[in-house]
């Protein structure tokens, strides 16, 4: 009997043990892998939203070259059109006009040495500096691509009297077809179709070197993102060329030999990138244990069309199992506490009750058969009551335990579920925000002329603060803060974003005006590229600076910020700026920069408010009052002592509060043009 | 933070009580949003008894903006110096217009 009472025990932690464990492990699964896709989907957003930058920088470059092709054959027109009407004025004869016309055409260069084409109706060619085209037929004329341009520009020119057009060249020494864009003008009067055409191929080019750009800041964020703790993300092309990856960077992906899957591994996560939301499995390494090919990953594979690129997001599965066997041991010490307890329990019992007992084994038969889910426990209960002795109290002790364990799992299931996708998305943030920021100190060190420091110390719950700097040229260095609205994963992205569209903005403007632009010029930009698709009116205040670094000139605009100071010696004074709405809420905005010069010595400060916000025991602001006052003490400090000193006193005046906003400060110094001296 | 509101003639009164920060803004902008879709394009922020507006705050009202008719206005009277000064910062009188007294904003809405 006692033998039997034994078994029906042990069988019955041991089933409640191996359902339990099914269970909790499922749920810990789904989480996490629900906490993968969330990234996956963020990582996608982010390539999507570079991507969107590249294509706006390349059409761009596109509509200069119209721009200037449309100009430059404006000019040769007008010429034409003035011998034409000499001609109509009956001061020169038809053919005299035509062959002057012509003369003033063949002879026109601009550029790199590109000239102008007269073609007349039938596609033969009146003027061309090719002696072999001039005076010929070309109407069956076919460029590389097999295309009939000039078929298709008199088509074009009959219909809308002018037309753009692509020539496509092979180079010599070069395999890939280069594009040579032609702007086509009909001139009416004389039949005759005028045109130029410059290569484009610079702006591939250039949209090349913007992709590395954006690869090398792949790079950075990706190597800081870990699924788990050891899985990490990948990315390659279709050429399966590693693009990015911790170890593998620039390695051809097919000439990797894996044990039992040959070279084809590359081809097989090509074709799981057909159903991307579908975990592929393979064997791979692990950091620190290499060559072995021991341990069994899960990978969801993305492909980004535009680029052809796969982003693989790879994780090891016993990771993963980790929480679970976690609660799996915890659950096993308990479970044996109240084995031992019941069985101690039976053993002085068993003698003496017999029936009791029946019910006590058919109820935990029951419970098992019920997946310790609900079960009907009147018959225990009324064994309670009946047997008021140690039976009764055994019968009670056997629901106690039941009723602890249910919920004891319960809860335990709940908990673990909702802290592992809180931690995982705030890393992401907090990585995504921390990766993009310069930190490296003294920043510039071979420039006499400045001396800069920031910092940001960010709030536990992540909030959207930035702050960068750059040259711009030799000369000239931007620089900016900003605070984001809102906290958290896309608070992160936003802050992100913008920061990469100023950057790319203020180069591209200098590259288009051929001179520094003014930060009004790029935050009115920036404004209308973050105002379109902003459906959560997410938006970001901003205050951008360009100082030239020759003569302290420092031209400011503020989209809503907290206004900066000057520090002059033992004085400080608030620098007043327009206000204006912050970048993203409002389509067009009037931007308006103020100049202002740094004295040899003097600094400017910029902050967040998160300093004048911080709160204290008292829930009192440290406010902007105090900022000054400390600033007038430090107003011939160097930035890093004034940044060190106020994140001092904030943090004197906040105690025990938690921050709950980020804290970003930036202050550069100027010495003057040290090399003029 | 509390939010109560009433309606005088055609104009729909938000009174906020409290803090609108990152932890209450949903609230506050499902109010606005509500009332906007219950058919109100009038609407009043009483902000006598408003502690604070953090930028989420301000993230809300520019949401709702954008669900109103083109003839709706949501307008704001007796914010405090430090609310003033944050909402001067921002320019938010461009979009939103913000009156002294609640008999003013009544009277000119």
């Amino acid at each position: 009997m006692l033998l039997l009472i034994l078994v029906i025990l042990i069988c019955t932690t041991v089933a409640f043990m191996l359902l339990t464990q099914h269970e909790v492990e499922k749920i810990m699964w789904d989480t996490v892998t629900a906490s993968v896709h969330d990234m996956r989907k963020l990582i996608s957003l982010y390539v999507d939203n570079e991507y969107r930058s590249l294509l706006f920088h390349k059409e761009y470059a596109l509509n200069r070259y119209k721009q200037q092709l449309k100009n430059v054959t404006g000019i040769v027109v007008s010429d034409i059109e003035y011998y034409h009407s000499l001609y109509e004025k009956d001061i020169l004869s038809e053919q005299d006009a035509k062959a002057f016309a012509l003369e003033s055409v063949e002879k026109f260069r601009y550029g790199n040495n590109d000239y102008f084409y007269i073609y007349d109706t039938d596609l033969v060619a009146i003027s061309h500096p090719d002696p072999n085209i001039k005076g010929t037929d070309m109407t069956e004329y076919q460029d590389v691509k097999g295309n009939y341009p000039l078929k298709m520009i008199k088509d074009d020119v009959y219909k809308t009297g002018n037309c753009f057009e692509s020539f496509w060249y092979i180079r010599l020494d070069e395999s890939k077809p280069v594009e040579k864009l032609s702007y086509n003008y009909y001139f009416k009067p004389w039949n005759w179709i005028i045109g130029t055409g410059v290569y484009i191929d610079d702006i591939d080019k250039d949209i090349e070197s913007k992709l590395e750009e954006i690869l090398s800041e792949f790079r950075k964020i990706f190597s800081k993102i870990r699924i788990g703790e050891n899985g990490y993300f990948f990315i390659f092309d279709n050429n399966h060329i590693m693009l990015v990856h911790p170890t593998m960077e620039g390695i051809d992906f097919a000439d990797i030999d894996i044990p039992g899957r040959g070279i084809e591994h590359w081809k097989h996560l090509v074709e799981a990138s057909k159903n991307p939301d579908k975990a592929y499995a393979y064997f791979w390494d692990k950091p620190g244990d290499e060559g072995e090919y021991n341990y069994k990953k899960n990978a969801y594979v993305d492909f980004f069309e535009p680029l052809d690129w796969y982003i693989v997001s790879a994780l090891y599965v016993d990771e993963m199992k980790e929480p679970s066997k976690r609660i799996f041991h915890s659950e096993l010490l308990i479970a044996l506490a109240a084995l031992l307890i019941a069985f101690i329990v039976t053993f002085f019992l068993i003698k003496r009750f017999t029936k009791p007992v029946k019910i006590l084994t058919a109820h935990a038969k029951q419970l098992t058969e019920n997946n310790f889910g609900f079960t009907d426990s009147t018959e225990l209960t009324n064994l309670t009551k009946s047997s008021r002795d140690e039976m009764g109290n055994l019968a009670q002790t056997f629901i106690n335990m039941e009723k602890t364990l249910q919920k004891y799992i319960h809860d335990l299931k709940l908990t673990t579920a909702a802290n592992e996708k809180i931690r995982s998305e705030l890393r992401i943030a907090h990585e995504i925000q921390m990766s993009m920021l310069p930190k490296t100190f003294p920043a510039f060190p071979e420039r006499g002329e400045i001396d800069i420091y920031a910092m940001l110390e960010p709030a536990k719950e992540v909030g959207g603060d930035l702050y960068d700097f750059f040259f711009i040229d030799n000369d000239h260095l931007c620089f900016m803060i900003g605070d984001v609205s809102d906290k958290g994963v896309p608070a992160a992205l936003f802050m992100a974003r913008s920061k990469s569209l100023i950057r790319s903005t203020s180069m591209m403007l200098k590259k288009g005006l051929s001179g520094i632009p003014s930060p009004s010029e790029i935050i009115s930009e920036v404004n209308a590229e973050l105002y379109t698709d902003n459906e959560h009116c997410m938006f970001v205040t901003l205050l951008l600076g360009i100082l030239n670094v020759n003569n302290g000139h420092i031209s400011l605009t503020s989209a809503g910020h907290n206004l900066p100071y000057l520090l002059k010696e033992d004085q400080i004074e608030l620098i007043e700026l327009p206000h204006r709405t912050p970048l993203g809420l409002r389509e067009n905005v009037q931007y308006t920069s103020e100049e202002l010069i740094l004295a040899d010595h003097q600094s400017i400060f910029l902050y967040t408010d998160g300093i004048t916000e911080a709160t204290n025991e008292k829930n009192e602001f440290f406010g902007e009052k105090k900022l000054e006052k400390t600033l007038r003490i430090l107003s011939n400090s160097s930035p890093y002592t004034v940044l060190k000193m106020i994140i001092k006193e904030v943090h004197q005046f906040a105690g025990q509060t938690p921050q709950s906003d980020d804290i970003t400060m930036l202050a550069i110094q100027y010495f003057g043009n040290k090399t003029k001296e | 933070m509390h939010i109560t509101t009433n309606k005088e003639q055609d104009i729909r009164i938000i009174s906020i009580d409290g803090k609108i920060d990152s932890f209450t803004s949903k609230d506050f902008q499902d109010s606005l949003i509500t009332h906007i879709l219950d058919g109100d394009d009038k609407i009043l922020i009483d902000c006598s008894k408003l502690d604070y507006i953090s930028s989420s705050g301000i993230r809300a009202f520019y949401f709702a903006l954008r669900e109103l008719n083109s003839n709706g206005i949501i307008a704001l009277c007796s914010a405090n110096e430090n609310i003033l000064h944050v909402l001067e910062l921002v320019d938010f009188h461009a979009d939103f217009p913000i009156f002294n007294t609640i008999d003013e904003a009544l009277n000119q809405i």
